[in-house]
C-alpha cells in the first residue's frame, strides 16, 4: 500500500501538472488477500494490490474526467490529458459548482497493523480451525477468511487535503449437513476481534438444529430477524429511501414527507460515521466533512443525506455526503445505525407464540420503489418458534414485504447493537435484531 | 509483455511451483451518462497489471500486482508458490488439470468501426438528441442515456508451453426514463434495463439499434404506467419477452448448471444448486421442447472469445437437449469430477487482478418455430411481460420471482390493457417444463448481461443469452400486489 506520505506528494506532482484548471485528483490504494473453503477444504487463496487515480478538471463552467490504474510518469500525464479531453467535448454546466476548499475533519482510527499484515498461513489456520469444528460434527463447511488495507486521499488546486486508512477482516462461514445449513460472520477492522471459535460454534449449531426441517405455510408470520437479516431491509432503506437525488426528484417513498409519521414510533435511525462500531470515513467523496444526520426519530422522517446539488434543490444545507462525482446515483447513508430498544434475541424468542426465527436472507431486491416493496430468500437457518421456544428447522421461504409497512410493525428491538457489512463497503452499518409481526411470506421452496 | 509473462511462470517453478501462468492485461474504457440534460459522467480510464497463478504442493495460490516490472514479477510469482503451500495445509487432494494442447495463438473480437475511434462529440451529440426526447413530458423526473466501450488486451503464458494473445472490444448502450405521479415511480428502458444493450461488437452496434426512432414510445410507456391497473395475482399463462428471457435463462439454468457451485465452492456466497451430478442424463429440466446451448464462439457473445483463462479453446454444447439435463459448465480443475477428459472452456477472470473461476458462457434457448402473431393469437387472457425490473432466486436455484417493467393483457390476439408492477415467480424445473412454445429464429437475439457477480473477491463477468418471445403455463403471477 502506498504511505499518506508518496500519496501526497504524487497528488502535488500531479496537481502541479493541472495549471490553469481548477483540478481535483483521487488517490486510492490497497491490499487485499482472502482464503476460500468450500468442502472442508481451501479453494482459493489470493492475494491482490492495486491502485487508482481520477483526475477531474474544471475550466470556463465545463468538467472532464478521467481515470487508470497506472501512475507511472507517461499513465499520469495520459490521465491528464484524457481529462482535458473530456472537458473540451463537455457541455457548459450553469450548475457546475467549485471544488470544495480546505477543510478540517474529526479523527477516526479506522487502521489496525496487525489485520493488514495477517499472513496466508494464519489465514489457513483459521480456516483450519473451522474446518476441524465442523468435521467432529460430520458437517461440511464453506466460507471465507480475508484481511485488507486501503487509503484513499482526495486533493485539490485548492489546497483541500483529505486522507483516510482503513483496515477490514471478515470470517464467514456456512455450515451444512444432508439438508440444513447454519451461517455466522463477523466483520472487524482488528482481525483479532474476530472470534473464529464461536462463529463456528454458531454456524454449526444452527446447521444441527435444523436438521430435518418441516414445511410451514407462506403466510403473515411473527419474525424475529438477526441482524444480518434487519441489515438487508436497511440497505434498500438506504439505498432508495434516503437518496438525496431520488428525494429531490420525487422519486422517493420519502419525497414531501419530512415531518411525517413514515414508520412505527420505535425507530429512529441516523447515518452516523462516527459511531465506535461504524468504519467509515469522516469526508466525502467531494472533500467535505460528513455530518452525523438524523434520518427518523420515532418513527418521523426528520432528513435523508445530501450532497451540495440535491441541498440546493431541497432548499437545506448539504450533509457531506458526496458520492464521486458526477454522480447519478445520488447520495446515500453509508453508515446507517439504528437505534435499539429494551429486549434480546432471547426475549424475543422467548415472548412468541408462534413465530419463525430469521438468520438471514438472500439475494434481495426491489419490486416496487415507492412502497419499498423488496423481495428474497431465507437461508442457512430457519426456524419455527413455538410457544416461546425453538423447535424445529423450517424449509426455507420467499418474502415479499414493503420495508415501510414491516417498519410500522416492529414490537421489539434489541438493546444490543451488532455491526453488518453492506455490499457496498464504506465501513458498514449498525442496527439491532428486531421482532416484526405480520411479516409476508408468499412462496416456499424445495430445501 | 512475452518475455515478462514468461519470467513469472519461470520464476515460479524455480520456487517450487508444479503449474504456473500468468496474465498480463491492459484494459480501456470509456464510460458517458448523459442524465436529465446533462453530462452525468464522462470517464475515460485504462489498466494495467498481471496476475500469477499457480499449483504448489497440490494447492492453488494467486497473486498480482499493478506494478509491471522484472523485480516485481519475481516477487509476485514467489507470493503466489508461498500462498499455494499455504493452501496445502487443507486440501484433500492434488489438483489435477485436464490436459489441453499447447497453443501460441492470437485472437480478436471481429469488429467494424472501432469505438475508440469514434469522436467524443458525436457519442455525446447521440446521447443528448435521445435525453431531450426522453424528458419532452413534465411527468418526467429523470431520464438517463448512456454509453459504454471496453477494450481489454490479455497476454497469457503457461508452465506448460502455451502463449495466447486476445483482444477482446466489447460495447453498450442504452437509456431509461423515470415518470412520477398518481402515487407511482415507474421506469422503461430501451433496448434493455440497466444500462440497454451489450454485445462483442464495435460503434456498428450502436448504428444498429433504431435508439432515436423507439425514445417517444418508450417515453409514453413510461407515463402511462403512472395510471394503469396493477397486475392481478393468481395463475396465468404468459409470454415473455426476449430480454426478460434472458435473464430467466441467466439464473436459472447459467448459474445452476455452473459446476463449481454445485460442488460446493460457492456455498457460503452465491450458494449451490439443484442440478447436482447425479442428475446428469436423467433429469427433465424443461419440456421436450427446451434446448439451451452453451456457445462462446457464436458471433457477438459477450463470452465470446478464442480460448479461456486455463487456455481453453472456446467451445460449443448442450446443457439442455430436448427437456433432457445432458451437461454443465467447468473448467480443468473440475473436468475429472464428472468423468470429462476436456475442459468446457468456462474459466474466467475480471482483468489481472482476479483468480479465474467458472462463469457462464453465452447460453442461449434455441428458436422453436412459432410467429408472434400466432402466438399472441393462442394465449387468450394470458399476459405479455416485458423487460426486467428486478430478480430473485434462492440459493438452490430453485425458486425465483422477477419483476418486470410492463405487462399487457393479450386479448384477440394483440397485446391489450396495460398492467402496472407485474411480477412472476415459479420453482426452475416445473416452470421450464410449463415451456410450450417458443417464437422462431426471426425474433431470437443474443442479449448481453454485463454485470454477473459471482465469487469472493467479488467478480463481474459479462456473457450473453440468445431468446425469442416463449410461452409458459399457469405461472403464478402479481405476487404481493
Amino acid at each position: 500500500m502506498i504511505t499518506e506520505t508518496e500519496l501526497k506528494t504524487l497528488s502535488e506532482t500531479i496537481l502541479s501538472k493541472c495549471s490553469g484548471y481548477e483540478a481535483e485528483v483521487m488517490l486510492s490504494s490497497s491490499q487485499n488477500a482472502l482464503t476460500r473453503f468450500g468442502e472442508n477444504v481451501i479453494t482459493q487463496n489470493v492475494a491482490s494490490e492495486s491502485i487508482g487515480l481520477t483526475v477531474r478538471l474544471i475550466k470556463n463552467g465545463k468538467m472532464g474526467k478521467a481515470s487508470t490504474g497506472n501512475i507511472s510518469p507517461s499513465g499520469i500525464e495520459s490521465c491528464i490529458q484524457a481529462a482535458k479531453v473530456a472537458l473540451e467535448v463537455n457541455e457548459t454546466d450553469p450548475d457546475l459548482l467549485p471544488l470544495a476548499d480546505p477543510q478540517e475533519y474529526q479523527s477516526i482510527d479506522n487502521f489496525v497493523p496487525s489485520t493488514a499484515e495477517l499472513t496466508p498461513e494464519a489465514r489457513s489456520s483459521g480456516v483450519e480451525q473451522a474446518v476441524r469444528h465442523f468435521r467432529q460434527h460430520q458437517l461440511v463447511g464453506a466460507g471465507i477468511f480475508s484481511n485488507s488495507a486501503s487509503n484513499l486521499a482526495i486533493a485539490n488546486s485548492k489546497g483541500l487535503w483529505a486522507y483516510n486508512a482503513s483496515t477490514a477482516s471478515t470470517f464467514s462461514v456456512s455450515a451444512m449437513s444432508e439438508d440444513s445449513s447454519g451461517w455466522a460472520e463477523a466483520n472487524e477492522k482488528d482481525v483479532h476481534n474476530i472470534n473464529i471459535a464461536a462463529l463456528s460454534t454458531i454456524a454449526a449449531k444452527k446447521a444441527l438444529d435444523s436438521k430435518s426441517p418441516i414445511v410451514v405455510e407462506p403466510d403473515a408470520w411473527t419474525v424475529v430477524l438477526e441482524p444480518a437479516a434487519v441489515s438487508e431491509l436497511m440497505t434498500f432503506l438506504c439505498w432508495f429511501g434516503f437518496n438525496g437525488l431520488a428525494f429531490v426528484e420525487n422519486r422517493s417513498c420519502f419525497s414531501g414527507k419530512i415531518g411525517e409519521q413514515v414508520v412505527g414510533s420505535n425507530i429512529t435511525m441516523h447515518d452516523h460515521v462516527y459511531h465506535p462500531l461504524s468504519g467509515g470515513m469522516p469526508f466525502d467523496f467531494e472533500g467535505f466533512p460528513r455530518q452525523s444526520v438524523l434520518l427518523i426519530e420515532k418513527g418521523v422522517l426528520k432528513s435523508v443525506v445530501h450532497d451540495r446539488r440535491t441541498a440546493a434543490r431541497a432548499g437545506t444545507i448539504h450533509t457531506g455526503h458526496a458520492m464521486p462525482q458526477p454522480d447519478s446515483f445520488g447520495p446515500v447513508p453509508l453508515n446507517l445505525v439504528v437505534e435499539g430498544g429494551d429486549s434480546s434475541l432471547e426475549e424475543m424468542i422467548r415472548t412468541t407464540q408462534k413465530g419463525l426465527l430469521v438468520t438471514r436472507f438472500h439475494y434481495v431486491n426491489l419490486l416496487n420503489p415507492m412502497t419499498l416493496t423488496i423481495t428474497g430468500m431465507t437461508r442457512d437457518g430457519l426456524f419455527l418458534i413455538e410457544n416461546g421456544e425453538v423447535v424445529k428447522g423450517v424449509k426455507n421461504l420467499r418474502f415479499t414485504e414493503s420495508i415501510l409497512e414491516a417498519l410500522k410493525r416492529v414490537a421489539a428491538l434489541s438493546k444490543t447493537l451488532y455491526k453488518a457489512d453492506t455490499f457496498w463497503g464504506g465501513g458498514g452499518i449498525v442496527l439491532p435484531a428486531m421482532k416484526i409481526e405480520g411479516f409476508h411470506f408468499t412462496s416456499g421452496t424445495e430445501n | 509483455m512475452r518475455n515478462l509473462a514468461e519470467r513469472a511462470v519461470e520464476t515460479a517453478k524455480v520456487r517450487g511451483a508444479s503449474y504456473a501462468d500468468c496474465r498480463i492485461i491492459y484494459t480501456r474504457q470509456q464510460d458517458f451518462t448523459v442524465r436529465n440534460g446533462k453530462v452525468s459522467d464522462l470517464d475515460q480510464g485504462e489498466d494495467i497489471g498481471f496476475g500469477v497463478r499457480v499449483i504448489a504442493d497440490g494447492a492453488w495460490g494467486f497473486a498480482c500486482s499493478p506494478h509491471l516490472n522484472a523485480e516485481n514479477i519475481d516477487k509476485v510469482a514467489a507470493d503466489a508458490v508461498r500462498i499455494a503451500k499455504a493452501s496445502a495445509r487443507l486440501k484433500n487432494e492434488d489438483v489435477r488439470l485436464a490436459p489441453e494442447p499447447i497453443v501460441d495463438e492470437r485472437w480478436q473480437t471481429p469488429i467494424v468501426e472501432d469505438p475508440f475511434l469514434i469522436p467524443l462529440e458525436e457519442k455525446l451529440g447521440l446521447l443528448f438528441q435521445l435525453d431531450k426526447i426522453l424528458r419532452k413530458d413534465a411527468r418526467i423526473a429523470s431520464s438517463e442515456s448512456s454509453m459504454s466501450f471496453k477494450s481489454e488486451h490479455q497476454w497469457m503464458a503457461t508452465s506448460e508451453g502455451s502463449f495466447i494473445d486476445q483482444l477482446l472490444i466489447r460495447s453498450g448502450v442504452g437509456y431509461s426514463v423515470t415518470a412520477v405521479g398518481n402515487q407511482e415511480i415507474q421506469t422503461r428502458s430501451f433496448p434493455n434495463s440497466f444500462r440497454g444493450q451489450y454485445m462483442s461488437l464495435g460503434y456498428e452496434l450502436i448504428r444498429s439499434l433504431q435508439l432515436l426512432e423507439n425514445a417517444e414510445r418508450v417515453r409514453e410507456e413510461a407515463i402511462a404506467l403512472l395510471t394503469a391497473p396493477t397486475c392481478p395475482s393468481g395463475k396465468r399463462d404468459i409470454i415473455i419477452d426476449g430480454t426478460q428471457m434472458a435473464l430467466q435463462i441467466h439464473e436459472s439454468v447459467g448459474h445452476a448448471t455452473e459446476l463449481d457451485r454445485v460442488l460446493g465452492m460457492e456455498a457460503n456466497y452465491a450458494g449451490l444448486s439443484f442440478a447436482t451430478t447425479e442428475k446428469m442424463n436423467q433429469f427433465q429440466y424443461g419440456s421436450e421442447i427446451v434446448n439451451l446451448v452453451c456457445d462462446s464462439t457464436v458471433p457477438a457473445g459477450l463470452a465470446t472469445l478464442g480460448w479461456d483463462d486455463d487456455g481453453v479453446r472456446a467451445q460449443r454444447w448442450h446443457l439442455v437437449q430436448n427437456g433432457r439435463f445432458v451437461g454443465y459448465q467447468f473448467n480443468r480443475e473440475l473436468a475429472h469430477t464428472i468423468g470429462a477428459t476436456r475442459s468446457s472452456g468456462n474459466n474466467r477472470a475480471m482483468g489481472w487482478s482476479h483468480i479465474p473461476i467458472v462463469r457462464i458462457t453465452n447460453l442461449s434457448l434455441m428458436p422453436g418455430n412459432w410467429e408472434l402473431d400466432d402466438l399472441l393469437a393462442d394465449t387468450e387472457g394470458g399476459l405479455y411481460l416485458e423487460t426486467n425490473r428486478s430478480w430473485s432466486i434462492d440459493q438452490w436455484r430453485l425458486n425465483f420471482q422477477f419483476g418486470v417493467e410492463a405487462a399487457w393483457e393479450i386479448k384477440g390476439g394483440k397485446r391489450g390493457q396495460l398492467y402496472k408492477n407485474a411480477n412472476y415467480q415459479g420453482i426452475t424445473p416445473q416452470f421450464w417444463r410449463s415451456c410450450d412454445a417458443i417464437c422462431n429464429e426471426k425474433y431470437w437475439t443474443l442479449w448481453g448481461v454485463h454485470n454477473c457477480g459471482k465469487g469472493q473477491p467479488g467478480q463481474v463477468a459479462e456473457m450473453s443469452h440468445g431468446s425469442s418471445p416463449t410461452r409458459f403455463r399457469q405461472v403464478e403471477v402479481g405476487i404481493g400486489n
